[in-house]
């Protein structure tokens, strides 16, 4: 089975494109990254593209109906959070495969303001037997290691002080603001210990990579800048204690990465920078631990330290995760491995974390009543 | 009396029944083969995968809060602050309720702390009429 490289990669500025339509969005992350490796889509084999919000309406063939219809295969690709994430894992595996040499990776949303949760017929249990908001969610699992560990309002806090920061440095990023730690703190209370400040930015965006065979890249002399795909790995949610009160994600994280670090023969200690699933800032806490950065129980006195924020032990988030680049659902995973990949090619200018050779991604996703989708992928620089 | 009986309020939730009697109860099920108990009815054991071992139980009406949070942020329609719990009940399920009855303040809210279901009859959030809910309540016991 040939290593499978990504070649070209990029993402568009996330923001709010009321005026514009999902297939355009998604339009301009695939020309980039085509232009980002110098080829054109048809040199592509076949499309995977990632979408939520339209994920009955075929995205992936009216992206190619704007850029190029050259009649390749097209897979239309919904799966929570981790939508992007699983088109690029898609992608992956059909090089692995054999099936196809080159092929294109897409992820892509239009996001409203408020809220996400909730939904479903009938009439509404918000309110009544309880909430079945997102906040709401990561607030009880923040809690449960508030219960578990002694984790501080504070230390959760620090999460979206540090991922706030980050952001100022990254031109893609919906918002570039400072928040120190009383802004964070004192903003309008969400759902406890989530202030607004400590929730991620629904927001429109895209992304895109281009994958390749080790022949294909080194046939168009596509080394120089390409990254290693080290492992692509995905779970659902194994049976949990509390599954039915309070889906678990945290589970699920722990199977995948297992598998991802596994599968790359690499331990956590090996990777030099991590883009998590930060949805809630009390979600980035519990990953750290899930994803094996460090010790149960040490996640708070690891963000205390300043483990996590660049120029730390392992960088988290430096794009300045969703909680400030913002979190359009189906682009998330694969501007995640862009984030990733622009480390490893030493092209991350004033953020750079310096001499990244492995970085590793993780989007995590899912609701009330319906289960946990993840991925995890690891890079290195080739 | 068939007065009483035209104007039950009908459950809020599947898992919310009413017995011959009319009294509310929590349907649950518990697998035979690994004793997981479950909230709702089910035929198969998630936890187990056991194909023939689970049975219709009511829930236990009594348990300790395991989490929490206050929700200020709602759906639109949707009165705030409220407690948002996980609850453990005594039979080994879990479930999520509103716990009424005490002041939506951190200070009221402790680990393990007793608590029991409490059934009530509510107007929900957009709707005209009343239906058969549960919440929970601080269990002096
Ligand atoms: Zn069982």
């Amino acid at each position: 089975m040939s290593d499978v490289y990504v070649v070209g990669i990029d993402m568009i500025k996330f923001g709010r494109y009321p005026d514009r339509t999902v297939p355009g969005l998604a339009a301009e992350a695939a020309l980039l990254a085509l232009d980002d490796a110098g080829l054109t889509i048809d040199q592509m084999q076949a499309l995977y593209c990632g979408n939520l919000g339209q994920a009955n309406n075929m995205v992936g063939q009216r992206m190619l109906a704007e850029i190029g219809q050259t009649g390749i295969p097209v897979v239309n690709v919904a799966n929570a959070c981790a939508t992007g994430a699983t088109a690029f894992r898609d992608a992956w595996m059909s090089i692995k495969a054999g099936v196809f040499d080159m092929v294109l990776a897409v992820g892509v949303e239009q996001m409203g303001k408020g809220l996400l949760g909730g939904g479903g017929g009938g009439v509404s249990t918000e309110g009544v037997l309880g909430s079945g908001t997102m906040p709401t969610m990561f607030a009880q699992i923040g809690v449960e290691h508030s219960r578990e560990y002694g984790t501080t309002f504070e230390q959760f806090a620090k999460v979206s002080v540090k991922n706030h920061h980050h952001s100022t440095m990254n031109a893609k990023s919906m918002y570039r603001i400072e928040t120190p730690l009383e802004e964070v703190m004192n903003a309008e209370m969400i759902s406890y210990p989530n202030t607004k400040l400590m929730c991620s930015v629904n927001v429109d965006g895209s992304a895109a990579a281009v994958l390749a065979s080790e022949a294909t890249a080194r046939k168009l002399g596509l080394m120089d800048r390409a990254v290693k795909v080290r492992a692509s790995e995905m779970s659902s949610n194994p049976f949990a204690e509390r599954q039915l009160a309070m889906p678990d994600f945290s589970a699920a994280t722990r199977l995948a990465a297992k598998s991802a670090y596994e599968s790359a023969g690499v331990g956590p200690d090996d990777i030099d920078l991590v883009e998590l699933h930060d949805c809630f800032a009390t979600a980035e806490i519990v990953h750290y631990e899930n994803l094996g950065l460090c010790a149960d129980g040490e996640a708070g006195s690891f963000i205390d330290a300043g483990e996590t924020a660049l120029g730390g032990k392992v960088p988290v988030n430096v794009s300045g995760g969703l909680l400030s680049k913002g979190h359009p659902l189906g682009a998330t995973g694969i501007a995640n491995i862009y984030e990733v990949s622009t480390h490893l090619r030493g092209e991350a200018g004033e953020r750079q974390v310096k001499g990244a050779r492995m970085g590793l991604t993780h989007v995590v996703g899912g609701g009330p009543g319906m289960g946990t989708a993840c991925a995890i992928h690891i890079l290195e620089k080739a | 009396m068939t007065e009483t009986e035209a104007t039950e309020a009908p459950s809020i939730v599947a898992h919310l029944k009413r017995d011959a009697n009319g009294k509310p109860f929590l349907q649950g099920s518990k697998c035979a083969a690994c004793s997981h108990t479950f909230v709702g009815e089910r035929e198969i054991c998630a936890r187990c995968y056991a194909r023939d071992a689970m049975a219709p139980v009511a829930l236990s009406e009594s348990g300790k809060l395991y989490a929490y949070t206050i929700v200020h942020r709602s759906f639109p329609g949707v009165e705030t602050p409220f407690i948002d719990i996980i609850a453990d009940l005594d039979d080994g399920s879990h479930i999520k309720g509103i716990l009424k009855d005490v002041p939506a303040e951190l200070d009221n809210l402790k680990f393990d702390m007793p608590v029991r279901i409490d059934y009530r009859e509510v107007v929900p959030p957009g709707s005209n009429e009343k239906y058969l809910a549960y919440f929970f309540v601080p269990d002096a016991a």
